[in-house]
């Protein structure tokens, strides 16, 4: 039986579409300007896809869990554009449902306070929100209780103001908040913190989050999705990007499907075989490789690709690998080269290659290179790390200056072999 | 081993030097001028131990000057105590020779001494005795390499130095501390910069974009709001231009009426109530004016009669103004008086401060100046005359200890001339051998003169006789000549028979011989010649032992020795005057101690008198006629400031009796003065002749009064009756007026007759234009009725007519503003979005992160090879670098306190580390010369530790402190002393500053090359070290070293 089916029946299961962190006119990194301007418009292009996919799926409700605009940069035309996309639903009885993220808050100077939107967009600010969604016949088919941000910097449980599931319809709750353990939180601000214990408290069914960008199931009893954001902004946003679309039915786990919307894909590669890449055509057909590899896991022939080749390990052409300008060069012959496949951008950068070494044989020897094997080996003892921590450094951190030099520190045995040895040439 | 005694009969320059008893020195230095033989002398010791450097004799180097063969010896001492004698010599070819104590001298050749064990001669001269300051020979440093440094080079390695300047050369193309580097990290920054301020006014004008939008909104909400307002107000204009004519006319009338009802509700006046009312009021007003003419007539004759008060006080006072008034220019002569007197007075305090300021310590005060007039002058002066004439005393005193003193030194120098007792008698024992020697002379004198006389006789006699041969001269010829034949027998056949023949001839030769030389010896008898000889021989031994020459004559010194004698019979006359002078002496000196107390006396009996003043010491040291006279000048100045201050006062008096008589005077009259009252004397003076005239018209004005007052009460009577007539008329007009005022009252009486006329005339106005004035009357009403005002007043009207075209223009306005916001808008979204500019600042600031990360990154592994580099080196780096680290760090004070070793394809190179920085300098050039040579040094020291012979080989350095500062100097002095402890460390220098140095601070013997021939310098030296060394005669004797002979 099909969800419409159910609907008919009049024990429709509550069916609705979840995403987080549009951030519609945040900025994209990307040199170029072109590349960007593209971007911008694949952003509003992807709202579009969300409010598009809401109609085709017939959904009760969209639920945006935060950070639908970036309120620092929102142009008057994102404005109409968002005003306009939600006309659609709401002309459509389809319930919107906003909460209020870090970067969309309800702080009453804020954009969102000013936001005019269309007649059925529920917004949750400074105060929680608990709707009730019908469907066409004008009967319940669930509830959404929504906490939103009241300030851009909002550290406290959000989630316990949330009001409680009621009896009868499933409920789910909407949050944007950090789950402290989810992957990439590192990267998040850690804002309206809660956890798996918080979910369950309440007795929602489903627990609709955002703030991490990172599309992750947090929590099984009962569900907690973090759909990731809905636009790659960034490198660190790799991988396809898009909404949830789920089916809530009156009993059992809900049905959570993920629907892949933005055109535009952020992605890090790493070339394999580099020790044999003798020079830069053998690298640049490494990065061609790899990218295949890629293209043949996207179903979505017309997506647009932003590709980052990150050199690392040993390389046959590590000398070339180590001047900026060939790499520079090496991209916008990628550039090109996969144009005809979507590649709007690539570039290649060098983290950490190295002449194809065997160290072991100098370890334990007694000469310079064996001593800094040793060296590169003690470096979990502060005393030697601070030993290495040069008098000025270029990015200093303000918190912890060891943790920073130790992150600097990787595969440093490969690269104090390779400032060592001469090289032998044929 | 060190070199106990070496002799160099001949090597280069060095010819018969020689020094010993060095071994138990452990530093020696041989210090020497240029070209003094110290290269040679280096050569020579290494000679000794390792033989000559060249077989060849004409080949050597170091051949001597002299043409001689090199060669020297030399005396070792061994570790163990034993004795090494070695000798070297280079002739044809090398020879050596070698002995000890306990074994027999071996052949050396030119081998090497066996103490030297596997060194080479190469090594030993690069080490050990080097050359050259810096450097060694590719031999000797492929030595080191191998023995010392093995193990340290790895062919496929780069140096850590290398390796990690490589590093940082990249690491600072993409970041460097300065902001002044051209780095990738600049460069990005730079843009960043850039780009932020783009991002600002993105901002703003997404800012502005917002703002634009509230702000058309609000202006179009006000535009249709003017709109409805400018519709309205042209309605309400229109209706009131309609209806307010008839409104207005109607209106108009009624309220005239009501307006002459309201003025005067019954009008009985008669119709010329003005002109009636006009001639009650001239009447009135001409009585008025009579009265009050009289009344002020009356007025000022009575205030002429009366005269004021101050006009009495000046009147009562009279007597005494004109007094004050004759007084005044005698005051105004005392105050000037007074003035002068005051500056004299203080013109001879100013002197008598000045001159006492040269006799007293201080100034004085009130008491002092009593206790000088008080001084009794006469005690002082004879007190003064005493200290005067005890003042000569003893100047007296001392110009007869002075010449008791000469006469006592002149009798002491004449008792000192006197000889003593030893001289006495060997002036006596010379006055005997004169007086011999001067007899003997007279005896020869004597003799000659009878030789003299005997020869000319002699000779006289023999002109006469014919001269005859001396018989043992004749008997000699005879001797002779039989000899002779006998000899000649032989020749004749007698040979048979030489056995007798030759003995006999013997025979007669030697008698004949013997003949001949008992003539030449014999002498001719005791003749005068013989006894003048031998008297002049004994004149001669006399002359010896007096020490006279042959041709002095014996009577001056006879006479001297006489005098002497004479003298020395002198010394009772001489003592008994010695101690006579010197008792007059005593005498004299107890005088003059006499004579200072007793002038001290009298100076302290002047001190006394004048104790009461401060005088200054130095006036009381010598008291005298300058100081009376001081004092006397002093107290007439004193004495002169006392009647000047006493006239003063006089003077003063006067005028103070005066003023205050003119202070009553102004008290009475009460008159302000500012300064002094007789100053008012002339205003008092001016004021009395105003009182006498005031005086003379009261008495005029008193006479003429009761007529006047008589008159006056006749006109008071006919005007009263005038103003009853008037105020009658005037209360019945004030009634009128609410005010109460009788002209008011008239004219709303005339007003109100005007209204009521006015009336009539506007409602038939209105009837007559408006025919359809009844309805346009209702409509009005109704319209009232609404709160509607019809009745616009032109300024409302105009206001109106203001307001519509108010709202017109600002309606237009409005228009353009939001024509021109919206142009605004569209300009500002057509530039480039906030979110671009920031997508190209993110992407830029990661490209910042990355190049931030990879120098830092860079910059932290060069510091892991440098760490690496270090414990390497602290783990396996070898002795001699590390003894040699050691040596420059105490050397230069820790400033340079590593030397490394890096050995490369391109051969081993040295580097020095500085104590305050981690990079490597390479010991070569542009190193400093001092800093290269301090290295090589001390590099030496620890590789002659390292690479030795089976003995510790003695350090041979020549001049190894060119271009060292004095601290480093002392700091390598102390370095060889430790080292000389182990070895002989023999230094060759050419400063004897440095040689004096090095035996100040480590007791280091000093040898001193001879100066090289012809050398001015040189001789110059030897004379002023002669001469210090004369002064050091005079210091404690030191510890006698052996020194270097030649």
């Amino acid at each position: 039986m099909t969800s419409h089916d159910a609907q008919r029946e009049g024990n429709a299961p509550f069916r609705f579409v979840h995403c987080s962190d549009v951030h519609l006119d945040a900025p994209f990194a990307c040199p170029d300007a072109d590349v960007r301007a593209r971007l911008a418009e694949e952003s509003g292009a992807t709202l579009r896809r969300l409010v598009d996919l809401c109609l085709a799926e017939q959904v009760h409700a969209l639920v945006v869990a935060g950070d639908l605009f970036d309120e620092e940069r929102l142009t008057l035309a994102t404005e109409e554009l968002v005003a306009a996309e939600l006309a659609r639903l709401s002309s459509a009885g389809i319930t919107v449902v906003l909460a209020c993220g870090n970067h969309d808050s309800a702080r009453p100077e804020g954009r969102m306070a000013a936001l005019a939107l269309p007649e059925g967009v529920l917004v949750a600010g400074a105060q929680p929100l608990l709707a009730e969604v019908r469907d066409g016949a004008g009967r319940v088919v669930g509830r959404i209780a929504a906490a939103g941000h009241a300030r851009a910097c909002e550290t406290q449980r959000l989630v316990d103001a949330l009001p409680p599931a009621g009896e009868g319809a499933p409920s789910v709750a909407v949050l944007h908040g950090f789950v402290e353990g989810s992957r990439g939180c590192e990267r998040h601000e850690p804002l309206a913190p809660c956890g798996p214990d918080d979910f369950a408290a309440l007795g929602h069914r489903y627990w609709a989050l955002g703030h991490v960008h990172e599309r992750q199931q947090v929590g099984r009893k009962p569900t907690a999705h973090y759909p990731g954001s809905l636009v790659a902004h960034g490198f660190a946003e790799c991988g396809p990007r898009g909404a949830l679309l789920v089916t809530l039915g009156a009993k059992g786990d809900p049905k959570v499907e993920f629907r892949p919307l933005c055109g535009a894909r952020f992605e890090t590669l790493a070339p394999a075989g580099l020790a044999q890449a003798g020079d830069l055509a053998a690298l640049r057909g490494a990065c061609t490789q790899a990218f295949e590899t890629l293209r043949a896991g996207e179903p979505r022939p017309e997506i647009q690709w932003l590709l980052r080749f990150s050199l690392s390990g040993p390389c046959g052409c590590a000398a070339e690998c180590q001047r900026e300008e060939l790499l520079d060069e090496l991209g916008e012959e990628l550039t090109v080269l996969l144009r005809p496949f979507g590649v709007l951008r690539a570039e290649v950068v060098d983290a950490g290659v190295t002449r194809p070494l065997d160290l072991a044989p100098h370890a334990g020897r007694p000469h310079l290179l064996g001593e800094a094997l040793a060296v590169a080996a003690a470096l979990d003892d502060d005393a030697v790390l601070d030993r290495l921590v040069p008098a000025a450094l270029a990015g200093a951190p303000a918190a912890d200056k060891r943790a920073y030099v130790r992150s600097l520190l990787k595969d440093i045995d490969r690269a104090a072999a390779e400032a060592l040895l001469r090289e032998v040439r044929p | 081993m060190r070199f106990d005694r070496f002799e160099i009969d001949a090597f280069g320059p060095l010819h018969g030097f020689r020094a010993e008893g060095l071994a138990g020195h452990p530093l020696l230095v041989v210090q020497g001028e240029n070209e003094s033989g110290k290269t040679s002398l280096r050569e020579f010791l290494a000679t000794l131990l390792y033989g000559f450097a060249t077989a060849d004799r004409d080949g050597f180097r170091h051949a001597p000057w002299s043409g001689a063969a090199p060669e020297g010896r030399a005396l070792l001492r061994l570790s163990d105590g034993r004795a090494l004698s070695v000798e070297r010599r280079l002739r044809d070819a090398p020879e050596g020779r070698l002995a000890s104590d306990d074994g027999a001298p071996s052949e050396l050749g030119n081998r090497p001494l066996p103490a030297t064990g596997t060194l080479a001669r190469e090594a030993f001269d690069d080490v050990h005795a080097p050359r050259a300051a810096e450097g060694l020979r590719d031999a000797t440093w492929a030595l080191v390499r191998e023995r010392l440094l093995g193990g340290q080079s790895v062919p496929h390695l780069r140096s850590a130095r290398e390796a990690a300047a490589a590093l940082e050369a990249r690491a600072a193309e993409l970041w460097q501390p300065g902001r002044r580097a051209r780095t990738r990290q600049r460069h990005l920054s730079v843009r960043l910069r850039r780009l932020s301020r783009l991002r600002d006014r993105a901002a703003a004008e997404l800012r502005r974009q917002t703002e634009l939008r509230t702000q058309v909104a609000a202006k179009a909400w006000h535009a249709t709001g003017m709109q409805e307002q400018l519709a309205e107000a042209r309605a309400r204009l229109l209706r009131a231009e309609r209806l307010l004519p008839v409104v207005r006319g109607l209106a108009a009338a009624a309220e005239l009426r009501r307006r002459a009802r309201a003025a005067v509700a019954q009008d009985g006046f008669p119709d010329d109530v003005r002109a009636r009312l006009a001639a009650l009021r001239a009447a009135t007003r001409a009585a008025d004016e009579r009265c009050a003419a009289l009344a002020a007539e009356v007025a000022g004759h009575e205030q002429r009669a009366a005269l004021s008060l101050q006009d009495q006080s000046l009147l009562a006072a009279e007597e005494e103004i004109r007094a004050l008034v004759g007084e005044a220019a005698v005051h105004h002569q005392d105050l000037v008086h007074a003035n002068d007197l005051t500056r004299e007075h203080d013109a001879q305090d100013a002197l008598f401060r000045e001159r006492g300021s040269a006799l007293f310590a201080r100034p004085l005060d009130t008491a002092g100046r009593d206790s000088l007039a008080r001084l009794g002058m006469v005690e002082l002066r004879a007190r003064v005359q005493a200290c005067e004439d005890a003042a000569r005393g003893p100047e007296l005193a001392r110009e007869e200890l002075r010449q008791s003193r000469e006469a006592l030194r002149a009798c002491e120098l004449d008792f000192e001339a006197i000889p003593s007792a030893d001289s006495e008698r060997r002036l006596r024992a010379r006055e005997d051998l004169l007086r011999q020697l001067q007899a003997r002379e007279d005896a020869l004198q004597a003799l000659r003169h009878a030789v003299e006389t005997a020869r000319a006789a002699r000779e006289a006699a023999q002109k006469q006789r014919v001269r005859k041969p001396s018989p043992a001269r004749s008997r000699a010829i005879g001797q002779f000549a039989a000899a002779g034949g006998t000899l000649a027998t032989l020749a004749f056949g007698a040979a048979s028979a030489w056995w007798l023949v030759v003995p006999v001839a013997g025979g007669l030769l030697f008698s004949g011989w013997r003949a001949l030389r008992v003539r030449a010896e014999a002498p001719d008898g005791p003749s005068d010649e013989s006894r003048a000889e031998a008297v002049r021989q004994e004149c001669l031994k006399l002359r010896e032992q007096l020490q006279l020459h042959e041709f002095e004559t014996v009577a001056s010194h006879l006479d001297k020795a006489q005098q002497s004698l004479a003298h020395v019979a002198q010394r009772p006359e001489l003592e008994r005057r010695l101690v006579q002078a010197r008792q007059r002496t005593e005498e004299c000196a107890r005088r003059v101690q006499q004579r200072e107390q007793e002038h001290d006396k009298a100076r302290a009996r002047v001190g006394e008198w004048l104790a009461a003043l401060p005088l200054l010491p130095a006036r009381l040291e010598q008291p005298g006629q300058d100081l009376l006279h001081d004092l006397d000048e002093l107290r007439a100045a004193l004495r002169e400031m006392t009647r000047l201050v006493g006239e003063r006062q006089a003077v003063a008096e006067r005028a103070r009796e005066r003023e205050a008589r003119a202070a009553r005077l102004a008290g009475t009259l009460e008159t302000v003065t500012l300064r002094s009252p007789m100053d008012a004397a002339a205003l008092w003076q001016e004021r009395l002749q105003l009182a006498l005239a005031a005086r003379r018209r009261a008495e005029e004005s008193g006479r003429v009064l009761p007529a006047l007052r008589e008159q006056a009460r006749e006109l008071e009577a006919a005007r009263n009756e005038s103003h009853s007539a008037q105020r009658a008329c005037e209360d019945a007009l004030a009634a009128l007026d609410t005010q109460r005022r009788p002209e008011a009252g008239l004219r709303v009486l005339e007003e109100s007759r005007a209204w009521l006329s006015e009336a009539d005339q506007a409602e038939a106005a209105v009837r007559c234009q408006f025919p359809d004035w009844a309805e346009r009357s209702a409509e009005a009403t109704q319209a009232s009725g609404h709160g509607e005002e019809l009745d616009l007043s032109t300024a409302q009207r105009v206001a109106l007519e203001d307001q519509i075209a108010a709202l017109q223009d600002g309606l237009s306005r409005l228009r353009e503003e939001l024509e021109a916001m919206g142009r605004e808008r569209a300009a500002l979204a057509a530039r480039r979005p906030l979110s671009d500019i920031d997508g190209e600042l993110v992407a830029l600031t990661d490209e910042r992160t990355r190049v931030e990360r990879r120098r830092d990154r860079l910059a932290a592994l060069a510091a892991l090879l440098r760490l690496a580099d270090e414990r390497w080196r602290q783990r396996w780096q070898a002795p001699l670098l590390a003894a040699a680290s050691t040596h420059l760090a105490a050397l230069t004070g820790g400033r340079w306190e590593r030397i490394s070793a890096e050995s490369g394809p391109d051969g081993t190179r040295l580097f020095l580390k500085p104590r305050d920085g981690e990079s490597l300098h390479e010991l070569a050039a542009p190193l400093s010369g001092a800093v290269r040579s301090q290295a090589w040094f001390a590099l030496r020291l620890s590789l002659a530790e390292q690479l030795d012979g089976d003995e510790p080989l003695p350090l041979l350095l020549d001049d190894p402190f060119a271009g060292w500062d004095a601290e480093r100097v002392r700091q390598a002095a102390g370095l060889l002393a430790a080292a000389g402890s182990r070895r002989q460390v023999i230094l060759l220098c050419g400063q004897p500053d440095v040689a004096e140095l090095l035996e100040a601070q480590v007791k280091a013997h000093v040898l001193r090359l001879p100066a090289p021939s012809g050398a001015p310098r040189a001789r110059r030296r030897d004379e002023s070290r002669k001469g210090r060394d004369e002064a050091r005669k005079d210091e404690p004797r030191r510890e006698e070293k052996p020194r270097a002979s030649v």
